[in-house]
């Protein structure tokens, strides 16, 4: 049975885009296609779980132990610091009160600051 | 494996933890202990005065507070007259204005006298370690007291 030029021309093009080694990249621009579509369809919200579960990078065990550790350790320094100048700064006010019952001058601006204006 | 994101968080948590449960800690240690002392107790404890020292600087101090209480009023007698003088435009350098003003700077002199005079005799019943911090710190008062005056 003959057949029809068209049916010979869709032949020779299909065979033509199969023997084409470019093929192999129209498959994957296809997928990527339907992926883009994917995410497009996907929720905002599920969007951005999906970033945080896919997109951020994971940690190995030793780094996934070590930065909550050097944290802690920061946390404590910071804190024995900032202790530190507190203490600094009470001793400065046990002083003032000292300096102030033994100086007359600065007894009198402790009583005026003290005492209510009329 | 842990994503970053979620040790992060967990990172930071952990750290303010830590650092609250710390500095709260030693924040109350501090509160309390200063609650319970007097000004003079402190000072033993600041300038590590032995029994013995604590003895004889304690009788120092008893002795001065009265003497030191009246300068006060009278210091803060004279100062509320000169500022009322200053606020009458009839007294402009009066001889009341300018009276008040001299006994001012008077009380101010011998005030500082006597707590140099008072240091000094403090200073000299403790140890040569403590006596040379206790006088530094107070020549740094004697010093804002002279701002305060000006002020």
């Amino acid at each position: 049975m003959k057949e029809d030029p068209f049916s010979e021309k869709l032949e020779s093009t299909l065979d033509h885009l199969r023997s084409d080694p470019e093929s192999g990249d129209l498959r994957d621009f296809e997928r990527k296609v339907w992926a883009e579509i994917a995410l497009h369809d996907e929720r905002p919200i599920a969007r951005i779980r999906r970033w945080f579960s896919d997109g951020v990078p994971v940690l190995t065990k030793p780094a996934a132990i070590g930065i909550p550790a050097l944290t802690i350790l920061l946390g404590a320094a910071a804190a024995v610091a900032q202790s530190s100048k507190y203490k600094e700064q009470a001793t400065l006010s046990m002083e003032q009160r000292y300096v102030s019952s033994i100086h007359a001058v600065l007894r009198s601006e402790t009583y005026q600051e003290e005492s209510p204006k009329s | 494996m842990r994503s970053l994101f979620n040790t992060l968080i967990l990172s930071i948590c952990l750290g303010l933890f830590v650092f609250s449960a710390i500095y709260f800690w030693q924040k109350h240690r501090i509160d309390e202990h200063h609650e319970h002392l007097t000004t003079f107790e402190w000072f033993c404890e600041e300038f590590e005065v032995t029994p013995e020292q604590r003895k004889k600087i304690e009788a120092l101090h008893t002795a001065y507070f009265p003497e030191c209480e009246d300068h006060c009023i009278h210091y803060a007698d004279t100062k509320e007259t000169l500022a009322h003088i200053i606020e009458d435009p009839d007294l402009d350098q009066a001889p009341e204005h300018v009276d008040a003003a001299r006994s001012l700077a008077e009380l101010e002199k011998e005030a500082d006298k006597e707590f140099i005079d008072f240091v000094y005799s403090v200073a000299a019943e403790m140890s040569p370690e403590s006596s040379e911090r206790y006088l530094t710190r107070m020549k740094g008062w004697l010093d804002q007291s002279t701002k305060i005056a000006k002020d």
